[in-house]
Formats: structure tokens, C-alpha cells, sequence
């Protein structure tokens, strides 16, 4: 059985008719407690109907097309990191190559090209060359290195590193999780 | 600038289609017309105004980056005060494991009032209603600040909530005995106190 003081809400709504509406004045006029509760939730649905919708400070709409426009600028970014990204690491790329003084050849080959088969022919080789001379170089520059440190420094060294590269990544790819709903 | 109800849901689609063609004028507007009815949530769901002006900013973002999911059929408010709904309960939900709204200073709020009395008076009411909220689960609290300040019939809480009419109705009845059974506590609590303080007096 529904307990009568929970029809309450129903009754002030005016939901309630007939048998079940009858049956609550009957009960509303004998029971005091909930007397008291209609009373309150009369008293309760007043102050919330009354109470006034809160605006915001004025300039609502400028702040929010401000933090708007930030974000957009900053996704805008985001969109070209990559091609940032993509720019220094061939810059770097390139100064490696004319550091290790490989340059040369290829400029050599495409400046007297012989036939079309030739050349390509010689380019790939020369690709596949300059790979092994890279990795070599990488190779050699990391264990020269990681020969010149301590194998105490080791970790702290990697975990500064790794520390930077974060950093980095946090400064130039800031973008904003998407987010579902 | 007042919604404008002539203009209606033709315009506000039309604000809504200029906004998603990169227009940002138009999705101004939209903040324009919206901004009183999210802020209000925001402030009746957390309690002080600086978390509702962040909480309403934030809306408005998310809603500006999630504008191409908006289906036009459904009521634009709908939308919006449902993404607003569900930001202000991750806050209250992020916000439980650190600090308790009581802590929370109660924002000024911004009045045109003169009458210093009457400012006083409407300060407390104000009180009144912000700790009788806080005593309701959040979702219960949205059903009532969606009921009473943003004037959903039940079919469009249902809506906004994800939830049927009729868990609606009984949400709403339930928090109001509990606002009431809250008043109540306060009335008495307040008389106790006004006793205390003339049993005081010399």
C-alpha cells in the first residue's frame, strides 16, 4: 500500500482525482504530520517558484567569445605542429647530412644526370649509402655517449630526457582531449 | 537581449546553422539568449557564482566544439542545459573528493536592489534555498532546478536526463518532500536559536 503522505506532491500538482484525491483529504483532516507536510511542500514550492533566475555579471557573452577565440587559436596551432615538427627534423636531418659531409655526392649526381634509368639507379644506391653512414653515425654518437657516462648517470641522464621531451610535447601539442558525452 | 519567441526556433535553427558555417556573430547570439539559463543551473547546482561562471563558460564551449552532433529536430535549450547538466555533475563528482561545499564562500551576487533591508532579506532567502538544494543527490537537484528555473515540463526533464517521464515525476516529488522535510529542520532549528537567544537576554 502506498503510504498517503507520499500522494502529497501529486495532490498539490493536481493530479490526483476522485477515490485516491478523496482518500487524501479524508486522511489531511484528521493527521496532523501530514497537515505539516502540505504545508511545508506549499511552502517550499512558493519559495522556489519566487526565487529569481540567477544572470551572470555583464559581459557574459565577451568572455566566452574571448576563451572561444583563445581556443581556437591554440587548435589552429595544434594543426600546425606537425608541419613544425616535420620542418625541424628535416632541418636537423639536413644539418647532419652536410655535418657528416655527404651532401655532396647527391648534388653531384643530379647535377650530371646520365640517362633516367641511371640516375635512378643511382639515387637509390646512394639512398641505401647514406642510410648505413647515418646509422653508423647515430650509433656512434649514442655510444659515444653513453660510453662517456658513468653507469651511475645513466638514468637520471635518460629520465632527463625523457623529462624534456615531455615538456616539449606539452608546450607545442596542447590540443584538447576530445570529449564524449 | 530577451529570447524572442516570435522569432522562436526558426531563428534560433538559422543562429544555430550560421554558428556551425563558422559564423561566431551567431553563435554569440546564442550565447546571448542562453547565457541566464545555464548560468542559473550552473549556480543552483553548485552553489556559488564563481564555479557557475566557469561551469557556464564551459557549456558554451563545449557546446560551440560539439555543435555538428546537435540534431535539429530536438529543442536547441534541451541540448545545451543537457550539456550543461552533465558538466555540473562531474564538477560535483570531482569536487566530493576534495573539498565540501561548505567551503565554499557564496559568491556575490550581482543586485540592483537599493534597499539595503530587502537586500538583506533576499540574501537570506537565498541562503535558505542554497543549503535546502545542497541537502539533494544531484540528480535530484537537477530535476528541481530544471522544474522551477528553466520551466521543463517533465516529457522535456525526461529528455534532457535521459530519463522517462515517470522517473521524472517521482524524482521530483521525492526531492520536494525532502526540501520540505528540509524546511522544516531549518524553521525549527532557527526558532531553537531565537529561544536560546531571548532565554539570554536579561
Amino acid at each position: 500500500m502506498v503510504h498517503r503522505g507520499e500522494l502529497i506532491p501529486a495532490y498539490l500538482d493536481g493530479e490526483l482525482v476522485g477515490e485516491e484525491k478523496q482518500w487524501l483529504e479524508e486522511h489531511l483532516a484528521v493527521c496532523a504530520r501530514c497537515g505539516d507536510e502540505l504545508s511545508a511542500l506549499h511552502e517550499v514550492g512558493l519559495l522556489l517558484s519566487e526565487a529569481p533566475l540567477f544572470s551572470p555579471q555583464p559581459g557574459f557573452t565577451a568572455r566566452v567569445m574571448a576563451r572561444l577565440a583563445q581556443k581556437e587559436a591554440r587548435r589552429r596551432l595544434t594543426r600546425v605542429a606537425p608541419a613544425l615538427v616535420a620542418v625541424s627534423l628535416l632541418l636537423t636531418f639536413l644539418a647532419l647530412l652536410s655535418v657528416v659531409g655527404l651532401l655532396t655526392p647527391w648534388w653531384s649526381t643530379l647535377a650530371a644526370p646520365a640517362t633516367l634509368i641511371e640516375l635512378g639507379f643511382d639515387l637509390l644506391l646512394r639512398f641505401m649509402q647514406t642510410g648505413t653512414t647515418l646509422a653508423q653515425t647515430c650509433s656512434f654518437l649514442l655510444g659515444a655517449t653513453l660510453g662517456a657516462l658513468p653507469p651511475g648517470l645513466l638514468l637520471p641522464y635518460s629520465f632527463l630526457m625523457l623529462g624534456l621531451m615531455m615538456v616539449w610535447a606539452r608546450l607545442v601539442i596542447r590540443a584538447p582531449l576530445p570529449q564524449n558525452n | 537581449m530577451p529570447f524572442d519567441e516570435a522569432h522562436g526556433r526558426e531563428g534560433e535553427r538559422g543562429w544555430v546553422r550560421e554558428a556551425l558555417a563558422g559564423d561566431q556573430e551567431a553563435f554569440a547570439r546564442l550565447v546571448e539568449n542562453y547565457q541566464a539559463a545555464v548560468y542559473n543551473l550552473a549556480y543552483r547546482m553548485l552553489g556559488n557564482a564563481g564555479d557557475a561562471e566557469d561551469a557556464a563558460q564551459e557549456t558554451f564551449l563545449r557546446a560551440y566544439s560539439r555543435l555538428r552532433s546537435y540534431d535539429p529536430a530536438r529543442k536547441f535549450s534541451s541540448w545545451l542545459l543537457a550539456i550543461a547538466a552533465h558538466h555540473c555533475i562531474d564538477r560535483l563528482r570531482r569536487r566530493r573528493s576534495t573539498i565540501s561545499l561548505e567551503d565554499i564562500p557564496l559568491g556575490r551576487q550581482f543586485s540592483t536592489d537599493r534597499d539595503p533591508e530587502r537586500e538583506i532579506e533576499r540574501q537570506e532567502e537565498r541562503e535558505e534555498i542554497r543549503r535546502l538544494l545542497e541537502r539533494l543527490p544531484p540528480d535530484y537537484r537537477l530535476v528541481v532546478i530544471l522544474y522551477y528555473w528553466n520551466d521543463l515540463s517533465c516529457r522535456q526533464i525526461g529528455e534532457v536526463m535521459g530519463l522517462g517521464e515517470g522517473a521524472v515525476k517521482s524524482r521530483l516529488h521525492r526531492a520536494r518532500r525532502m526540501l520540505a522535510q528540509g524546511l522544516r529542520e531549518e524553521r525549527e532549528s532557527a526558532s531553537q536559536r531565537s529561544n536560546m537567544a531571548m532565554g539570554e537576554a536579561p
